[in-house]
């Protein structure tokens, strides 16, 4: 190509000649051009599970070491992405920044720390196994750490930070470690998703508190999102990004304080609940 | 409050008024209603000066507007935000035909306007220009004390957490919304769109000049007439519905000299978009 065809002037901006040139990449018309049934997946080959902070790691060694043993087995079938969350000290440190008035942003800056400090153990506990601390965005070394068969590890939050968009309502950010995990599993075009909680799955309320909730199995997002329960043990924002999403078409929540389940989540038996999209 | 040490297969936890509730429910959210938002920097300008309609145009556009710039730096607070433009769109274009997901396009969309954040900072390096980056913002309260003027890529972090659209695969956070979102999360006194028309028509001036031109509109009001083209990101106008602080925004031609001064001085002189 010549430098002509390359660059174009004319009306006072020097364009590069594309498809996009000059374009207001507003226009819906231009939007709706850009879709395809197309999209290259980056590892299509991983599983990424998500290893849950209150719900595993605030109860200690009797929940988190079975489980890190339940964890380095199943890589021996799996190429796995382990994600981590927060638990109370996330709840603890939203409670003193909402008394002190932090805004959003400032809230989803803080989630991360509490992340940091609970993949720094489990990270610790799985290292002879190869477990490696993988850096937010560190994507592109994924392959690498796959094909040696080790056990790449991060923290579950989006990194969002300041730039949390504000809450639909109060102040506590709508983007927290369920929605992070679910976008690490989209960017990656990975082939399952599986949530380890401390519970069978979804209940059309909180089991804990709430003896007559009912079990749901399978249900799909749009579903499940217009029951609007009192309860959900996911973030709703996982549920209405799931339905727009191109790879991740359905995820899994289990029960990971009972022996196996995991095992048979990842081999795609039908175990704790799936939650698929439906559009 | 105290921590109460879990045994077996206890959680050891915080009592919190949060300790029984999920986040999604709307306890957290009553609770969170009940103290009023900070704001961090309530004496910052933030500005945006376009990828497309003044970087691209080169020194007859981007020359004048950085010395007004100046000349307003002994009377605002400002920090810069900066478009992609044209090598932006060329980047999206190779990898929408490559078949890259809007995760992947989020990625690439970082790097061009972090060129032009550096060429910015270049040209006012001298009257204090500095380059920021996503984990310099607790480090503003200083360079405003020095005298500095920071300049910050406009591009928000999301990156390969982008969430992806129900159609087409352009990334809805680009640099107009990472622009927003810094003036709402410091509760900014102002948030200021520098482009190269006079604010918002109801068409896109450049291919249709039969547009009326709308001075003052709500975000709501913007978003029910479903236009088929619009001068600012349509999750701006969203994200303005549910503002703390930034609940007004104006989009100014910066290429008319007094504008930008003007708009730094509170005065009405492009589009502006509001939410209550």
């Amino acid at each position: 190509m010549s430098n002509q065809k390359e660059l174009s002037t004319g009306d006072g901006r020097v364009h590069l000649n594309t498809g996009l040139r000059g374009e207001s990449l507003v226009r819906q018309r231009l939007v709706n051009s850009t879709d395809t049934t197309e999209e290259v997946a980056m590892v299509p080959y991983c599983k990424v599970i998500g290893v849950g902070g209150r719900s595993i790691v605030d109860r200690g060694r009797e929940a988190v070491l079975p489980l890190v043993d339940e964890i380095v087995a199943a890589r021996k079938d799996h190429d796995l992405f382990v994600g981590v969350s927060g638990g109370a000290r996330l709840r603890h440190v939203f409670h003193i920044a909402l008394d002190l008035g932090i805004p959003t942003g400032g809230l989803a800056q803080l989630a991360g720390a509490c992340e940091e400090q609970n993949l720094a153990m489990l990270q610790v506990l799985m290292a002879r196994h190869g477990a490696v601390h993988l850096k937010r965005d560190a994507f592109a070394e994924l392959p690498m750490y796959l094909a040696n068969g080790m056990i790449p590890m991060t923290i579950s939050v989006p990194p969002y930070h300041y730039w949390e968009p504000p809450a639909r309502g109060g102040r506590v950010p709508e983007n927290g470690s369920d929605l992070g995990l679910f976008m690490t599993a989209e960017a990656l075009g990975a082939a399952a998703l599986v949530f380890i909680k401390d519970q069978d799955g979804l209940y059309t309320d909180d089991p804990a508190t709430n003896p007559d909730a009912e079990f749901i199995d399978r249900i799909s997002a749009k579903a499940l999102m217009e029951r609007d329960l009192p309860s959900l043990i996911i973030d709703r924002s996982v549920l209405e990004t799931l339905q727009n999403a191109r790879f991740i078409k359905q995820l899994t929540i289990i029960n990971g304080l009972k022996r196996g389940t995991l095992a048979r989540a990842l081999a795609g038996e039908p175990v704790g609940t799936t939650i698929y999209q439906e559009r | 409050m105290s921590i109460i040490k879990g045994e077996g297969l206890d959680r050891t936890d915080i009592i919190t008024p949060f300790k029984d509730i999920s986040f999604s429910h709307a306890d957290a959210e009553q609770l969170a209603s009940q103290t009023s938002v900070m704001r961090i920097l309530p004496d910052v300008n933030v500005l945006k000066i376009g990828g497309q309609s003044i970087m691209d145009r080169g020194r007859s556009a981007v020359m004048p507007i950085l010395d007004e710039l100046i000349a307003n730096q002994d009377k605002h607070k400002m920090l810069l935000g900066v478009g992609g433009g044209t090598r932006a769109r060329h980047a999206y274009a190779v990898a929408l035909d490559l078949g890259m997901p809007t995760q992947i396009l989020a990625k690439l969309g970082v790097n061009v306007p972090v060129q032009n954040a550096r060429m910015l900072q270049m040209l006012l390096a001298r009257h204090g220009g500095i380059l920021i980056d996503h984990d310099d913002f607790a480090k503003l309260p200083l360079y405003y004390r020095l005298g500095c003027l920071p300049i910050m890529p406009g591009m928000p972090p999301y990156e390969y957490w982008e969430k992806p659209a129900a159609v087409g695969r352009i990334p809805a956070n680009r640099t107009d919304s990472g622009v927003w979102l810094t003036a709402e999360v410091l509760g900014a006194k102002s948030c200021t769109y520098i482009k190269d028309e006079k604010g918002l028509f109801t068409t896109n001036p450049k291919s249709d000049p039969n547009g009326t031109f709308i001075p003052k509109i709500h975000a709501q009001e913007l978003l029910d007439m479903n236009l088929p083209d619009l001068v600012i990101e349509p999750i701006v106008l969203e994200n303005l519905l549910h503002a703390k602080c930034s609940k007004e925004i104006q989009i100014i031609n910066g290429t008319i000299p007094g504008n930008i001064t003007r708009a730094l001085n509170g005065e009405h002189v492009g589009t502006i978009i509001y939410a209550d």
